[in-house]
């Protein structure tokens, strides 16, 4: 035999405004250190309104104990409470790498869309120079002239170099957010992006090659660009991934799979916005230094091998989950 | 709360490990829009104040400055405030909306992260077009940044979730004359709450609808017999 509702809120309601008077503070302050009891506690109002929805007490009374439900919930069960600083420790040691050995065919697929076109329009420009104005247009093109023609005297200071790391944090993590983003859509924007960077970055490292000016672009090109290739690749595959995932769904449903690949693809995307600030770096504060050509050489092909080794060994048999 | 009336109130539910369920107020595209028009400006804001705070620093610095404000405005405005504030950006508050994983617990990194970035999809081809569609479709307002980050946005304070009872329409509380089922009771109580919206003859003629328990009685009296009524529920009788 049940209660009445009048005997049951007079036995519980001192219970109910307990708990919400420690919901008042646990929401107001963060506090860290668990409170006592609170699972139990909380577990005996879930029990409170699972009766008064059986016994069809008012909803006034349900209405009390739902929001003491719905507010306890998220406390019990939002937050996780693993120290995100060893998450992060063990994701960048290996973890990171093993996500991108995991995609190993959008990484190919990425790779492909990106060097392919990059390889074949820095081959055409060197060998016809005027393809050049017809890809990037004129002005652009004379840019590019003025970047590496060696002339001219300008000396480059300290917040010519300030200046240049916040333009490469903001276009280059904006783009390769972007190229992520964009992927949603089946995978066509992240392949088109990718395409179009391929084409671009392609055309004009031929045209300054064809221009004669090698000995400027490489040495200089060379430091970041192991991060900052890398990276964008890393963009494409990711937007890749969640733009394949409701076409082949595999066991899941469309939109089910959507989620997985965009929850999987949450760790990439840190990981490349992470290199691309670090090839912003390199390429404002180390890339414009007047250095000797063969020391940028064996730094540059020294950041090259550390990355891709980094991809093909680190957080070996991570794997597989 | 029973099925049709969940679809009618925006609620989705949600049900917790220990079993029982609650509900969610799904929000819809207009305090979307307007959260989204106060962020704008708050955004654009920041980078005009900005743009004069840099001006001393001479053009190259400046710009260096103005140019980390723009990436903070475009990418990390979003996920910081929803993590800081419980789903939250200045503009949700304003409209009492906040940002959800589909359980009902607070968002975190993943969905934060995952729902701003497919934005650039969502905002297609002008006006959030795409975002709008796939939140007609999905049936639970999820733009497509809300589907792949497994997020909803809901009302914070919920219109209806706090019943609060001083904005029930006074009344002699009146006896209950039949047994009521919960969802007749909680529709009683819904029709007392939102009778001071309705206009006077509009809730007189739904009032009227109830005359076989209202006591044969019509019009004016026939809505005060039910705001006594709920006045009766909501007292816990």
């Amino acid at each position: 035999m049940g209660m009445s509702q009048e005997a049951f809120i007079k036995r519980y309601v001192g219970r109910w405004r307990d708990f919400e008077e420690i919901l008042d503070r646990l929401e107001t302050k963060n506090v860290d250190r668990p409170v006592d009891h609170f699972p139990e506690h909380y577990r005996q109002i879930c029990r409170h309104l699972a009766v008064a929805r059986s016994r069809g007490y008012s909803p006034a009374v349900r209405q009390r104990l739902e929001k003491m439900v719905e507010r306890g919930h998220t406390i019990l069960y939002g937050r996780s409470r693993a120290r995100p600083t060893r998450r992060l420790w063990a994701y960048a040691t290996g973890g990171f790498a093993a996500d991108v050995r995991r995609n190993w065919l959008f990484l190919l697929v990425a790779t492909i869309a990106f060097v392919l076109p990059f390889l074949v329009m820095m081959i055409w420009t060197a060998l016809v120079p005027e393809v050049a104005v017809e890809v990037m247009g004129q002005g652009q093109v004379a840019e590019f002239e003025s970047m590496y023609d060696g002339e001219g005297d300008y000396q480059r200071d300290a917040v010519d170099d300030a200046m240049m790391f916040a333009f490469y944090i903001y276009n280059n993590v904006g783009i390769a957010l972007r190229t992520f983003g964009s992927g949603i859509f089946f995978g066509i924007g992240s392949l088109f992006i990718m395409l179009f960077n391929g084409v671009f970055i392609g055309t004009a490292s031929g045209y300054v090659i064809a221009a004669g000016h090698g000995e400027q672009f490489w040495p200089f090109v060379i430091g970041h660009g192991s991060f900052e290739l890398t990276a964008i690749v890393l963009a494409g595959m990711a937007g890749l991934k969640i733009g394949a995932a409701p076409i082949w769904p595999g066991r899941r449903g469309r939109v089910d799979a959507l989620r997985q690949a965009a929850k999987d693809s949450v760790g990439i995307i840190i990981g490349f916005v992470v290199m691309l600030v670090i090839a912003a770096f390199i390429e404002a504060f180390w890339s414009p230094r007047d250095i000797e050509p063969m020391v940028r050489y064996i730094v540059g092909a020294g950041l090259w091998i550390m990355v891709l080794g980094y991809f093909a060994f680190a957080g070996r048999g991570r794997e597989s989950r | 709360m029973t099925r049709h009336l969940q679809r009618i109130d925006n609620r989705v539910s949600v049900e917790t490990p220990e079993g029982v369920e609650y509900d969610l107020e799904l929000a819809g595209i207009s305090p979307r829009a307007g959260a989204w028009v106060v962020d704008f400006m708050i955004k654009t804001g920041v980078l005009w104040v900005g743009l004069l705070f840099v001006i001393p620093f001479g053009e190259r610095l400046g710009m260096a400055i103005v140019l980390l404000v723009l990436f903070f405005t475009m990418w990390i405005y979003h996920p910081i405030f929803e993590i800081w504030k419980n789903g939250q950006t200045p503009g949700k508050m304003l409209f009492n909306v906040r940002v959800v994983n589909r359980d009902g617990t607070p968002v975190g990194w993943y969905g934060t992260i995952v729902r701003n970035l497919v934005r650039v999809v969502d905002l297609l081809p002008f006006g959030y077009v795409t975002g709008v569609m796939s939140m007609i479709i999905s049936g639970r307002f999820q733009r497509l940044g809300d589907l792949a980050g497994d997020t909803l946005v809901v009302y914070h304070r919920g219109a209806y979730a706090t019943r609060d009872l001083a904005r029930l329409p006074e009344a002699e509380p009146v006896q209950i004359p039949v047994v009521l089922q919960p969802h007749e009771q909680e529709a009683i109580v819904d029709f007392a709450e939102r009778a001071p919206m309705l206009g006077k003859a509009r809730s007189a003629e739904l009032a009227s609808i109830l005359t076989p328990i209202s006591d044969a009685s019509t019009g004016k009296s026939a809505t005060r017999y039910l705001f006594g009524l709920a006045q009766r529920i909501v007292r816990w009788g």
